[in-house]
């Protein structure tokens, strides 16, 4: 019996066919191979104690920790788009002098197996005021896109152990460690001790003076106000001279002198140098720390502070010559024999 | 599963551990001393000119004369008190301290060659094994 309804069969016909025709149209194909977007990479560390600061400039693809197995082939970290730096002291929260970078080629640039000369590097002539802050812009005209960061300038730290003073000597016992200690600057984080020793080199044919260093591992202390000590390893002195040091028959080596120096970074660089060293400890990606907003890298400061004309013990001297690690390197020892 | 559990066991070496009587306690050969480096009280001049150069030990009181030291410690204006662990036996010291002010102030203040001259101190301490004591560095 018929009814006065009309044939579902048709509206539904209808609604398949504008189905076929609407998949048709849509784009299902899925770029799996996509052209990564370019992260800039920007290095600057003021130095307070120098008139010319550097701002170096690089790409990268990757932000993400996890691809620090399997770093980026070099083309992919050169940048050879032109970019407009400058940076401004902060009067309080108020912008106030600033001062522009050009591109610079004077440093050398690395060498080496891997030698990376596509590293644009930007150089201004200023020196920045210790305990203050400075605001660093980097403009990508062609990118439209502006990275920026702020960072304190820090106070170079004053260094109490070693000093130098007349009759005073350091010894490298190999069962007490050498302490040091030094005051540090407001906004510092990060030191890195370092003893480098001076040293003749006679032959017969010729007289040279080289070096050799005996550094610590960096050291992480945002402290400031109180004293702080590192203490070094005597018989790592030893290693550290016998590792650098070649062995040559027929030459006649004299310890000249000895000089320490501390680096000291700003509290932006010790973030950065605390979360890489806790990576994968506490929260994944960590390491991924910058204070840069619209790239990556770090804007920080760093010193050297030094002690010259330091002298080592006769103790010090006599094992440099005649002990089991090093006297084979031709060392005088302290009565000169 | 019980074969394979016996199997393994058997493979186990045991060995029979001796539980000793607890005696076995290590003995240090060494003997300690701390050297208790002030700097002089009598002294009529600020203490920021004055700074500790030297504490040297060696085993006869001649080798000290020769620079010939056992040990020495890195002297700090910032430490006062110095350890050394050595054997048993009488060891020679030598404590020095320095004036670094200008002018006259030195000569004033009793260093006789006056400024970056040293003024010594020097004894004699006897280490006894196993031992730890004191010993106050005067300057005269």
């Amino acid at each position: 019996m018929k009814t006065g309804k009309t044939s579902p069969c048709i509206p539904r016909s209808l609604f398949c066919w504008f189905l076929i025709l609407g998949l048709q149209a849509c784009e299902n194909e899925i770029p799996v191979n996509g052209r990564g977007q370019a992260v800039p990479v920007v290095y600057c560390l003021l130095n307070p104690q120098s008139n010319i600061q550097y701002v170096r400039i690089s790409r990268s693809y990757t932000g993400d920790s996890a691809t620090w197995s399997r770093p980026p082939v070099h083309d992919s970290m050169m940048w050879d788009v032109p970019c407009s730096i400058y940076i401004e002291e902060m009067v309080g929260n108020q912008a106030g002098p600033f001062v522009w970078f050009y591109p610079d080629t004077v440093p050398e640039k690395d060498s080496g197996f891997f030698p990376v000369t596509a590293h644009a590097v930007y150089r201004a002539e200023f020196r920045p005021k210790v305990n203050t802050r400075y605001q660093l812009y980097v403009y990508f005209p062609d990118l439209d896109r502006m990275v920026s960061g702020r960072t304190w300038v820090h106070q170079p730290p004053e260094i109490i152990d070693p000093a130098s003073i007349q009759g005073r000597t350091i010894s490298f016992d190999t069962i007490q460690p050498y302490k040091t200690r030094w005051l540090p600057g407001n906004y510092s984080g990060l030191y890195q001790v370092l003893f480098r020793l001076h040293y003749s080199d006679s032959t017969a044919r010729n007289y040279r003076f080289l070096t050799a260093d005996f550094s610590s591992d960096l050291i992480f202390d945002t402290r400031y106000g109180v004293t702080l000590e590192h203490a070094m390893n005597g018989s790592r002195f030893y290693e550290a001279i016998a590792r650098q040091v070649p062995e040559k028959s027929g030459t006649i080596r004299e310890v000249i002198s000895l000089e320490f120096i501390l680096f000291a970074g700003g509290t932006d660089l010790a973030l950065l140098y605390n979360t890489s060293t806790r990576a994968g400890t506490s929260f994944y990606g960590l390491n991924d720390f910058s204070n840069l907003t619209n790239g990556v890298g770090i804007f920080s400061s760093l010193t050297r502070s030094s002690v010259t004309n330091l002298q080592l013990s006769n103790l010090t001297l006599d094992r440099l010559a005649h002990g089991s690690m090093t006297g084979h390197l031709g060392f005088r020892d302290s009565k000169g024999n | 599963m019980y074969f394979l559990l016996l199997t393994g066991l058997a493979g186990c070496d045991l060995t029979e551990i001796f539980p000793g009587k607890g005696t076995d306690v290590y003995e240090s050969p060494y003997g300690s001393i701390e050297f208790d480096f002030a700097m002089p009280d009598h002294l009529t001049i600020p203490l920021r000119g004055i700074h500790r150069i030297d504490l040297s030990i060696s085993s006869t009181a001649d080798s000290l004369y020769r620079k010939e030291y056992l040990t020495c410690a890195n002297v700090s204006d910032y430490q006062q008190k110095y350890s050394f662990s050595l054997l048993p036996g009488r060891y020679f010291y030598q404590a020095g301290i320095t004036c670094t002010f200008g002018g006259d102030t030195c000569l004033y203040g009793g260093f006789p060659g006056g400024q970056n001259s040293t003024w010594w101190a020097m004894g004699w301490v006897d280490v006894e094994k196993g031992k730890s004591f004191t010993k106050n560095i005067v300057f005269q």
